[in-house]
This record gives C-alpha cells, structure tokens and sequence, in this order.
C-alpha cells in the first residue's frame, strides 16, 4: 500500500526526517508513534504529497508521490492536527463542497454525502452551521470529509486531541470498522493508550528516524504472541523457538522467551510439543499481549542504553 | 460556475439572501439621495457616484478581499484541504480571485450599469472603452492582491494582508486617474495610440499576466510542478513593453543602446522584486543542487528560483551591452559611456543578492529579509550620505553604482564586496550542511 524508500525531509538547518525506509501494507491500522518533534506530522504530510522531500521516493498502491501527486491525492483522505472546516457552512455543503472538490460526478454527490455522514454518524447534523458543532462532531465532520471519496488510504494526524474518553472510544471502533471496509489507515499520536485499541502495527519514529516497526496484530485482530516460562534454565529454549516455522522471537533469556506467532492451533501445539521432547521444562505456555506502552517503552530505552554505550 | 466548488463555496458563504437585498437597497437609497440632492443635473451626478463606488467597491473593498482570499484558507487551516482536492488550478484561480470578491462585484456591476446609461445620455464618447477599462483596471488591481499572496503565501504570511491590497491600489489608482483625465497621444516604438486606448491595452495586458502569475502558483501550490519560463516570458514582455517608449527620435545606435538598458534596469528591477517576494531558504538551493547531483536536469530547471532566473538574464543583457559597439548615448549634450555603470550594477545586484542570501541562511531566519532590506538602507541611503557631507566622492562612488563621476570604483568596490560576501555564504552553507549528506 505504502512504500517509502531513504526519505530525506529538511528544515531550514533542521533534518527532520532522516533516510526513512517504511512500507505499510494494505487493510492495516498503523499507529505512527513518537516524542513531540520527532518527524510524524512531517512523514505524513510527506505521504499526503504536501509537503517535498529533499531525496527518496514515496509510492501509494504503485503511485509515485513526487511524479503524481494529484492522482495519489485521489486515493487517500488526510485529516490534519489542527483540520480547517468553514464554521459559515452547514454540514451538509461542507460535505457536499468536499465532494465537489473531489471531483465526484454532479449525480453521485448527493449519495456521497449520505454515505460520508451515515457512516460518521452525523446525518442528523446536516443543517446545522459547522461553527456551532460540539468538538466531537467537528471531529466527525473532519473525517467524514477526509473520506467522502471513498479513499483507500487515511491519514490521520492526532485525531483524537481534545476529545472526551467516550468520543475517543467511538473513534476507535470507527477506525476499526473503516478498516473492516477495506480502508488502510496510518494513525499519528503520541498518546499510545488511544492506539492501542484499534491499531494492527506500530511504528516508532525518533528524531526523523524510524527505530522500529512492530506487528501487533493479525489482520482478524487475533493477538499472536505467545509467551513461554520453564521451572529451570533452558539454554536451548531461545534456538529451539527460532527454528519454528511462523515463530518470531521478540524477546528472550534461559528461563523465559515471548514470540509472536502466525499461525494455527495445531502449529501452536506442535511447538510445545518440540518444547517438551527436548526436555525444556515448561511451567507456562500461553497467549499474551503486547502492550504498547510497554513495548515502547522498553525500545525507547533500550536506544537509550545503545546510545550511552 | 456551478461546476467550479471554490465558486460555490464562495456565492454560499457571501451571497446570503440579506446581503443580496441590502445591496441594491443600500444603492438605490445613495443615487435617490443624489437625486434629492442635485436635481435636474442628476444624469451627470449618479455617473460621478456610479464610478466612484465601483472603484470603492472594485479597487478598495475587492482587492483587500482578494488579497486575503488565500491568506484566510492558511489562517483557518483549509488550504492544506484544499489542496489535496482535485480542483483544478485554472478553477482555483477564478474561484478564489471572482469568488472571494463576489459580493463587491455585485455591487460594482449595479454601479457599472448606472455609468453605463447616465455615461450615454450625458452622451459622453468612448464609453464603451471607458467600462472595458474599468473591468480591466479593476481585475488588475484584484489579481496583483492576489498574485502577491499567493506568491508570498511561505515567505510572509498573514502579516503582509494589508500590503497586498495597497500594492494592488497602488498599481490602479495612477493609471485610472491617468486614463480619466489625460486626453492626447502617446508613442510606443513609433506607433501613435490614443492614451485611453494605450492605457487600455496595457492594463487589459497586464491584468492576463496577473492571471497567468495566479494560475502558474496555483499550479505550484497544487503540487503541479511548474519551470520559469512563464517568469521569463513576463520579464521579457515587460522588457519589450517598456523599451518601446523610448523616443524614436533619437539616433539609430543610441536608441538601440538605450532600449537595451531600459531592458536591462526592467530585468535588474524585476530581481529585486522576486528576491523579496520569494523564498531564498537554503533549501531552495539544496533542492537544485540534489537536482544537479540526480544529473535530473528538469528538476534542476524546476528548483530555479525566479530570482536567479532574472539575475542570469541581467547577466545575459550586461553581457550584451559590455559588448555592444555603441555604447555611448548623450546625456546633457554630451557623449557619456554605460559600460563602467552597467558592469558596477551587475556587482551591485549580486551583492545585495548575496545579502539576501547570507541572513535566510541564518538560525533566525524569521526577520532574514527585513534585516537584508536593512542593511541595504544603509549601504545605498545612510552611509553614502555621511559620505557626501563628509565631501568623500571616492568613499560614496564605492556604495553606489549610479551617479558618481568614478565609476572604476564602484566597480572595484562591489567586486570586493562580492568576494567577501560569497565567502560568508560559502561559510555559512558549509556551517549548516557540514554533517549531512543526501543519498542520490
């Protein structure tokens, strides 16, 4: 769906993204996460073809960005930090003025606003003037415009600022169900607990640089990681897990490994079963989840460690 | 129109149905007044008010308005949306420069048809060039507006609102006044025009080349990616347009001599211009030497900035005019040579250049050009004053290029100051990319 090849974004003396390399693939929710500053808002304008990289190449459902920018704009949706809506219009010509602009034909426009406020949920809302809209509608509104085109792909920049607990759950069972209907989102924040709830992958950028890029979970939702604890020292446990088929090993000791796994019931019993041929004493063999806090955290600091040493 | 959404958008958000019965109402009660007011001579009276509310609501209200028609999308965070929409830049031009200022035009033309009727039964001639002039000029001093912000839209942003509209005034108000009041004859490369029918061609000219300006950075900010050579055809239009007022009565190697100088000073004018009005981060220079180092020669013509655009072509016509075999015109009836002066403003303008340059390469680049255009007041206004009271010729010929009797020092001097300057950029660039490499 998305792939971003040595980006190289500047600053006047500032470089803010830093030979980034990155491919999404298609149907996932991404969650782009990161400090303040770290180059997020600049990676997604980038993939929005917004704003041009110095170097690289960035390139949506084959498209390239830099060479065809008004046809990528064609298939993705953007709803910046802080998103723009006229407060004179009405909801109804803000979503009809959206749908213009996206050059959907004169005779479709009005199934188009239906459908864009059907699925925001604001279909009651359509003669109301935008500037006295609550800060969740105006929210909705925004998305309901980035995706009244039907786009393929949605960025989303901080969607969930300023939102109350209750209009933030709604949002994530939106992106759950926009992902459910094909749509691939790449979903900016630095609040980690909002995109835990919906997001399949997670990428963490640092200073311009994307540190790491971890599966979260399988396109059904089904966590597969897998963690694994035996009642003595195992110094094969770590070679006997990395010699599986579907198995990728996240963390591991003598005594204790965690891994994410692809694959079935069996499969899964088969290794324990390997496990326990081999005589590694297994106390605990079970799913587990990864946290996101957690596994930010843990690489965050681990860089820390790289780098002091 | 329907089918043009920042039209739409626009006639949605001016043309609320209160406005569009305020506006006549408000009209019929001024020329009533005027009626109350002057009587039997009304006819001439309404076609004085007819014009001089369209200009109020064409040259003053409508080019403020167009001039913030950009301004206001970055302000309120809707032009990133707009963007990223598929309208055409051809139809944002239009939309924004006729949609932004609809309602003024709906009041100008109600004005405009009362000049009309009152202009022909006080049985006034050429009224119909008269209106033509009057769209025209009107159009002019809009798109300038709008020409200026979306040119500066990354330089200034919303701080210089109010210097677009009172450059788009400043470009109308002479040449209306002139157009008005101004009967006779002018020559352009020897052809006699009426100055009305001059005045109109120019500014019908004119107001094109603010179109064209406007769609080419609509283009640009619609993620089009555009070349100078629509700069460049500007620059030698108005070169050409210009030279041709040169008297012809003068002799044949001196009129040539003077026609390329008033092309040469157009293009050295026109630098000045776009070095203020366009971005001279050091990333506009990095882009073209990526470009340069991919060996991507379009986009090497693409990242050029206007202004070096124009300054290659000021070297081109200082070339020209180095080696030109009659370089002598008369000047208070005596034989005076252009070549020193011509080469001491080529230095000129590569210092100030430099200038500009140097401080957007800063760490503050904030005030970068105010500071530049500081530094520049000083060197041509300042010091060479002190100078001159100072009874120091040699001192005031090394700060000004024009004017002074020696002109080998203006020569030597900006030389020098170029040296020192493009030893200061070098420093800074190299201070700024010294541990960074780009991947080609």
């Amino acid at each position: 769906m998305i792939e971003i090849q040595n980006l190289i974004f500047e600053y006047p003396g500032v470089l803010a993204l830093d030979d980034v390399s990155l491919r999404v693939e298609q149907g996932d929710i991404t969650a782009l996460v990161g400090p303040n500053g770290a180059g997020k808002t600049t990676l997604l304008r980038c993939i929005a073809a917004l704003d041009t990289p110095i170097s690289g190449t960035i390139t949506i459902n084959g498209i390239d960005v830099l060479t065809h920018p008004r046809r990528v704009h064609q298939q993705l949706g953007y709803l910046a930090d802080f998103y723009g809506l006229y407060g004179q219009l009405t909801v109804e010509q803000s979503l009809r003025y959206a749908a213009m602009a996206h050059s959907i034909d004169a005779i479709k426009i009005k199934e188009a606003v239906a459908r864009a406020s059907e699925r925001l949920e604001i279909s009651d809302r359509l003669s109301q003037k935008v500037a006295t809209l609550s800060r969740g509608l105006t929210q909705r509104l925004a998305i309901a415009q980035a995706i009244v085109h039907e786009p393929k792909l949605l960025l989303l920049d901080e969607p969930a600022s300023g939102l109350d607990p209750e209009a933030r759950h709604a949002l994530s069972e939106l992106f759950v169900s926009l992902q459910q209907q094909g749509m691939t989102l790449l979903v900016s924040s630095h609040i980690l607990a909002e995109l835990e709830e919906y997001s399949s992958s997670m990428v963490i950028i640092r200073e311009g640089k994307i540190v790491e890029h971890q599966q979260l979970k399988d396109r059904s939702g089904q966590l597969i990681v897998v963690r694994v604890a035996t009642s003595q020292p195992s110094p094969t446990l770590a070679t006997l897990l990395a010699q599986q088929s579907g198995v990728e090993l996240i963390e591991s000791s003598e005594q204790s490994a965690l891994f994410r796994f692809a694959g079935d019931d069996q499969a899964l019993h088969e290794i324990l079963a390997t496990l326990i041929r081999n005589d590694v004493s297994i106390c605990h063999f079970g799913q587990d989840k990864i946290n996101m806090h957690d596994a930010y955290l843990a690489k965050v600091s681990s860089l820390k460690q790289d780098a002091s040493s | 129109m329907n089918h043009n959404p920042e039209f739409l958008r626009n006639v949605w958000l001016e043309l609320t149905p209160h406005r569009l019965i305020g506006m006549p109402a408000v009209l019929f009660a001024i020329f009533f007044l005027t009626y109350l007011i002057t009587g039997s001579a009304f006819a001439e009276s309404a076609r004085l008010v007819a014009l001089t509310l369209y200009f109020g609501f064409t040259i003053l209200w409508g080019t403020r308005l167009a001039g913030e028609a950009l301004l206001n999308e970055v302000q309120d965070r809707t032009w990133d949306q707009q963007r990223m929409s598929s309208i055409a830049p051809w139809s944002m031009t239009w939309g924004k420069l006729f949609g932004s200022t609809i309602y003024p035009w709906y009041g100008a033309t109600i004005c405009l048809l009362v000049y009309a009727v009152t202009d022909l039964q006080t049985q006034q001639a050429d009224t119909v060039k008269y209106l033509l002039f009057m769209l025209a000029i009107a159009v002019l001093s809009q798109g300038v507006a709008l020409l200026s912000s979306v040119q500066t839209i990354k330089v200034y942003q919303r701080s210089a609102s109010t210097a677009f509209m009172v450059l788009g005034i400043l470009v109308a108000l002479p040449l209306i006044s002139w157009a008005f009041n101004e009967a006779g004859f002018l020559a352009w490369y020897g052809l006699q025009f009426r100055i009305l029918d001059f005045l109109l061609l120019s500014v019908a000219l004119f107001a094109a080349w603010s179109l064209i300006g406007i769609y080419r950075k609509m283009r640009e900010e619609l993620q089009f990616r555009n070349t100078p050579v629509y700069w460049l055809g500007f620059c030698v239009f108005l070169a050409i347009y210009l030279a041709g007022i040169i008297p012809r009565h003068l002799p044949g190697n001196e009129l040539v001599t003077l026609r390329l100088f008033v092309a040469y000073s157009t293009f050295i004018v026109l630098a000045y211009v776009m070095l203020v009005l366009e971005e001279k981060n050091p990333l506009t220079i990095r882009r073209l030497l990526v470009a340069r180092a991919q060996r991507n020669w379009r986009g090497v013509f693409e990242s050029t900035p206007c202004w070096l655009v124009t300054l290659l072509c000021v070297y081109v016509v200082c070339v020209v005019l180095m080696f030109n075999s009659y370089p002598d015109i008369s000047l208070a009836g005596r034989g005076f040579s252009l070549k020193p002066y011509v080469l001491a403003m080529a230095f000129f303008l590569t210092r100030d250049v430099l200038i500009f340059v140097l401080f957007n390469m800063s760490a503050n680049r904030r005030r970068a050009d105010v500071t530049a255009m500081f530094y520049l007041l000083l060197l041509y206004w300042l010091l060479p004053s002190i100078f001159s009271g100072l009874d120091l010729p040699m001192a005031t010929a090394a700060l000004i290029p024009l004017g002074t009797h020696d002109a080998m020092i203006s020569i030597v001097s900006g030389f020098l100051q170029c040296a020192i300057l493009i030893f200061l950029v070098l420093q800074r660039w190299r201070k700024l990319y010294a541990t960074k490499t780009v991947s080609t």
